[in-house]
């Protein structure tokens, strides 16, 4: 009977079976009436259905469709293409950035590190002085230099019995020193780094 | 998965399919959810979805049976919600006929067989009008509703069997 049952269900897809399923289909219906019976009435079953005509789409569904997959597809081509240039610009403007933002970082901490005069912070100072030149303040700087440059101009011109001609810290008239600078406080921050390079080149 | 297509040979795919299964899937979902209007935009939305889904069209290896699995998964979903929040119940509508110069009688056992099909639930509906009137094979049925082989069987057999007493009431009228 659990044999019968299984005929059965195999004839509801007897098209679909494969040769041994068939075979086996085939050789129970030759001795089953009812079977051989459901058999044929699945046969009439399938070819009403396979006749059955299928109803025509209407025309509006295939015009709105193609109008619905063409800007579909249109978009999906301008989304494509957007992607394509946002794609391209984001390759360049990314590494480009960074190797902005690298030479901003580079510069800042060289900036940062870099004494307010590197020429003059790297002269070897005439006489040693108590405040290291790269740490002086704008003030405290500009009397050293004043103060170099004067110990400088005294031995560069020294007082000269022989030839008569009064050194800076000794010169004879007001008029022949007032030629030299007077007092640090005349060097004017501007000329600073035109005495350094004197200094410098001593 | 559709690395080999460019976007222009996936649309194509898409426009073939819908220039070959539109009428067919257009019956096929009316035959599943009985209602030309209805049908109308679930094959639509069909086409719409595998439009959305054309990427994956390189990787399918049986496209028909993709095509009406979208469609199936859509007209169950969607007699599924009618009838959550259908106040009336559901019904079918009947599939009009083209009305060829047939004999009455042709007519007539026409009318029987489309009223015995439309009586079946769209779960037994859907194997076996795949399997006896558009001619896929028993894998293929499986793949379009995502059941197995077997359950396609049993479905089939259950759903022969239910047009059979159908078929006979409609006779008897």
């Amino acid at each position: 009977m659990k044999r019968h049952a299984e005929i059965q269900k195999l004839l509801a897809v007897y098209s679909g079976l494969d040769a041994t399923e068939r075979s086996a289909v085939d050789a129970h219906t030759r001795t089953c009436r009812a079977c051989a019976d459901r058999r044929a009435a699945y046969a009439e079953m399938d070819a009403r259905l396979a006749a059955l005509v299928d109803p025509a789409p209407p025309a509006s569904l295939s015009k709105s469709l193609a109008h619905i997959l063409h800007g579909e597809q249109s978009k999906a081509r301008g989304r494509a293409a957007t992607g394509d240039r946002r794609w391209s610009s984001r390759r360049v403007l990314v590494p480009a950035g960074l190797l902005l933002l690298l030479i901003l970082s580079v510069w800042l901490i060289m900036r940062a590190s870099t004494p307010v005069d590197h020429e003059i912070a790297q002269t070897p100072s005439v006489t040693p002085t108590s405040t290291p030149i790269a740490l002086a303040s704008p003030q405290e700087h500009h009397e050293i230099v004043s103060l170099e440059l004067l110990s400088w101009l005294a031995t560069r011109y020294p007082a000269s019995p022989e030839s008569g001609t009064a050194g800076y810290a000794t010169a004879a008239s007001p008029d022949e020193r007032d030629s030299f600078p007077s007092t640090p406080a005349a060097f004017r921050p501007a000329t600073l780094p035109v005495l350094s390079t004197v200094v410098a080149h001593r | 998965m559709a690395e080999g297509l460019a976007s222009d040979e996936t649309a194509s795919l898409v426009a073939a399919l819908f220039d070959q299964y539109r009428s067919a899937i257009f019956a096929y979902v009316w035959r599943l959810v009985g209602e030309r209007e209805w049908a109308e935009e679930l094959t639509q939305e069909t086409f719409l979805r595998v439009f959305s889904a054309r990427q994956q069209l390189a990787g399918v290896t049986n496209r028909r049976a993709w095509l009406y699995r979208i469609a199936t998964n859509l007209c169950f979903n969607a007699l599924r919600r009618r009838r959550r929040f259908a106040w009336l119940p559901w019904q079918v509508e009947q599939v009009p006929l083209l009305r060829a110069p047939d004999a009455a009688e042709q007519i007539g056992r026409r009318d029987a067989v489309e009223s015995a099909f439309a009586a079946l639930p769209p779960k037994y509906r859907a194997p076996l009008l795949l399997f006896a009137h558009y001619g896929f094979d028993i894998s293929e049925v499986a793949e379009a509703l995502a059941i197995s082989e077997g359950a396609v069987k049993t479905r089939i057999y259950r759903a022969r069997e239910m047009f059979r007493e159908a078929y006979e009431r409609e006779n008897l009228k």
